[in-house]
């Protein structure tokens, strides 16, 4: 008797069942392909380099601010990456928003000496994430007065550590006036190989 | 030795051969859950983690990341393998509690991981450029990241169905079904550990060892779990006889050549899913209520809720799948000692059983819970039990209402009804409530916890 009635919904009680988990599964699979847009690593390598490299630009005169450096810095520009900025990396900040208020003329004191450290690997443990070099700056009484770094690395999180980080070292190792600075959270790798590449450049320092 | 069942008249029968037993304990499983998580704890703590916690704000956010992250994980493969109804583990704490522990793991996992994703983004927020390019690049900027996050939405939306009070909304089937995305889930949500998490990105043999236990886990419940599904419904029992008990309460025997195949033992309770159409894709958990033979299992089935009523459209010679007999509960753990059975409502269906395999100078005492003496299946059969082993049958009879306050399980009422309490061992079945109050009883009339056996099959 109960068992008649019921037939009909029991036709489709496991479909009825399903359809939740069936519903659930899809929209997560259709939501995956939506939302994942990773950001091709070779097509950000010149979207990267180019505002990196404009932002080094813009974020050196507000460096200037400091007291020193940057205009040469550009000009040492390999065809690499260059950062040497204040500037936090905050992604979609036009780069002309800092034009550089006129850095042109490098203070004498500072700059008056250069001398580039070692080319270093940025490696955490067994993994290479892309090498460094840093240019130290030396005032005449050969006092550290300014830094900047050239960075080639291979994938979007590192430029985004970097862009990040680098600035940071920089403005500690001229506070410090030395390569003992503390390293910057969450960039591990990137304040060794810049301690480690700021040390030879130092000890290059020309007398 | 052959057990006397003075109802059921089968022919030329011997008991199965009884479950093999183990050395393992519940014990031994937390040791080993503890180790697991003691060496990933060491590994994080070695390589940095540690150091991160006492140097700054941003620092420390990133190791709470890590570790929680890590430990998700570890709960997400410790539920896994809960479900996989390992023999061994089984054997040990039972289905039942093997269910419970990966419920708590479950709920333990959601916890994490909401801390993991809370601690990630001030974590990631400085290097990343802010809180929404942050969420963007974990929700589909960065690589893997889009999988992982719509596999944290999956785990978390079975998470919050499990909580019981959302769980008993829905029928238990769609929750199952639901429940079971939990593995595209955890899948889905496995690659960003190794393409974010640096210390399996960083060392090649951390990462291996990791992928392939992951590996190894997944694989193990997945197969452990429908392998065991696969071969009850490739080797099913038939139904031999229905009976009807009570008004409301039908005993069935399965039997067949399949049941050869099956170790079982008095106490133990069996999965069983009927492959009758509109039923095949349920399964129940159901008390043996005789110690099971080569004639056949016997289940008493009370008409509860739609599955059970479906089991009473069996008819004789429908095709049954068995998965199990499981439980912990089986005559053994009565020792020497005098048992003390409490039971309630379809709860009589184990003590049932277990009477028929206890000693004849054993001595049971059997309180039975019901509203009417008239309701309780097997009744007669277990006074004959009893009474062969020179042991008593009280049922409390009558509503709760009525008893005026008197709680029948208050540990003053079972030592004045039941001789030799403290020296017992108690076996409580029956609804939750029953079970608790029970327990609460015995524990306050000075049984210790090794000497109270519950079995909740339907955790």
């Amino acid at each position: 008797m109960s068992s008649d009635n019921s037939s009909p919904m029991s036709r489709f009680a496991l479909a009825r069942r399903l359809a939740p988990a069936l519903a659930l599964t899809s929209a997560g699979v259709a939501l995956i392909n939506v939302l994942d847009r990773p950001v091709n690593l070779s097509a950000s390598g010149s979207a990267g380099v180019a505002d990196i490299g404009s932002s080094a630009d813009a974020g050196a005169g507000q460096m200037v601010t400091g007291a020193t450096v940057p205009a040469p810095t550009t000009t040492t520009v390999t065809t690499t990456t260059v950062v040497a900025t204040t500037v936090p990396p905050v992604n979609g900040a036009p780069p002309d928003t800092t034009p550089a208020p006129a850095p042109a003329p490098t203070p004498a004191a500072c700059g008056a000496k250069k001398s580039t450290g070692s080319t270093t690997d940025i490696v955490d443990r067994n993994r290479v994430f892309g090498t460094l070099v840093v240019t130290a700056k030396f005032a005449s009484n050969g006092e550290l007065c300014g830094v900047a770094v050239n960075f080639d690395v291979w994938d979007r999180k590192s430029v985004q550590i970097e862009q990040y980080a680098l600035p940071k070292l920089n403005a500690r190792a001229k506070k410090a006036k030395s390569a003992n600075i503390q390293g910057i959270s969450g960039a591990t790798a990137v304040s060794r190989a810049y301690a480690a590449s700021l040390q030879a450049a130092i000890d290059a320092k020309p007398l | 030795m052959a057990p006397v069942a003075p109802v059921a008249k089968l022919e030329q029968r011997r008991p199965l051969a009884r479950p093999n037993s183990t050395n393992l304990t519940a014990n031994d499983l937390v040791i080993v859950i503890a180790a697991i998580f003691a060496v990933v704890t060491a590994a994080w703590a070695m390589t940095g983690g540690w150091n991160q916690v006492s140097s700054g704000w941003s620092h420390a956010w990133r190791a709470a990341a890590s570790l929680t992250g890590l430990y998700t994980s570890l709960f997400g493969m410790v539920g896994l393998t809960l479900s996989a109804r390992l023999k061994t583990m089984e054997r040990a704490i039972g289905l039942d509690r093997l269910l419970i522990w990966h419920r708590i793991a479950g709920d333990t996992m959601g916890l994490l991981l909401a801390v993991h994703i809370f601690t990630s983004i001030p974590a990631e927020m400085p290097v990343r450029g802010g809180f929404i390019n942050t969420v963007l690049d974990f929700t589909g900027r960065e690589p893997y990241m889009a999988l992982t996050a719509i596999g944290s939405a999956l785990v978390a939306v079975v998470v919050v169905l499990s909580l019981k009070d959302i769980r008993n909304k829905i029928s238990y089937e769609t929750w199952y079904f639901v429940h079971l995305t939990v593995y595209f889930g955890l899948a889905a949500s496995f690659s960003h550990q190794i393409t974010l998490g640096s210390m399996l990105s960083n060392d090649r043999y951390v990462r291996l060892v990791w992928v392939g236990s992951s590996v190894a886990i997944f694989a193990t419940a997945l197969f452990g779990r429908w392998w065991k599904v696969f071969g009850s419904v490739a080797r099913p029992l038939h139904v031999r006889t229905i009976n009807k008990e009570t008004d409301d309460t039908v005993s069935v025997v399965l039997g067949g050549r399949n049941v050869l195949r099956l170790r079982g033992d008095a106490g133990q309770f069996v999965m069983i899913r009927s492959l009758v159409r509109g039923q095949w894709w349920k399964t129940n958990p159901y008390s043996l209520s005789a110690v099971p033979t080569t004639a056949g299992l016997r289940v008493t089935i009370k008409n509860r809720g739609d599955a059970s009523s479906a089991t009473r459209h069996l008819r004789v010679g429908d095709r049954v799948a068995v998965e199990g007999p499981y439980g912990v509960t089986t005559p053994e753990i009565f020792g020497d000692k005098r048992p003390l059975f409490i039971a309630g409502g379809v709860g009589v269906t184990p003590v049932c059983a277990l009477l028929q395999r206890l000693p004849s100078g054993s001595r049971p005492t059997v309180l039975l819970r019901a509203r009417h003496e008239n309701e309780v299946a097997h009744l007669a059969e277990i006074r004959a039990l009893a009474a062969r082993c020179g042991g008593e049958v009280f049922v409390l009879s009558g509503r709760t209402a009525a008893m005026k306050g008197k709680d029948p399980f208050s540990a003053k009422s079972l030592v004045r009804a039941v001789p030799e309490l403290s020296s017992r061992v108690a076996l409580v079945c029956g609804p939750t409530a029953l079970m608790f109050a029970a327990r609460k009883g015995l524990r306050e009339a000075g049984l210790s916890k090794d000497d109270i056996h519950m079995e909740m099959p339907w955790w």
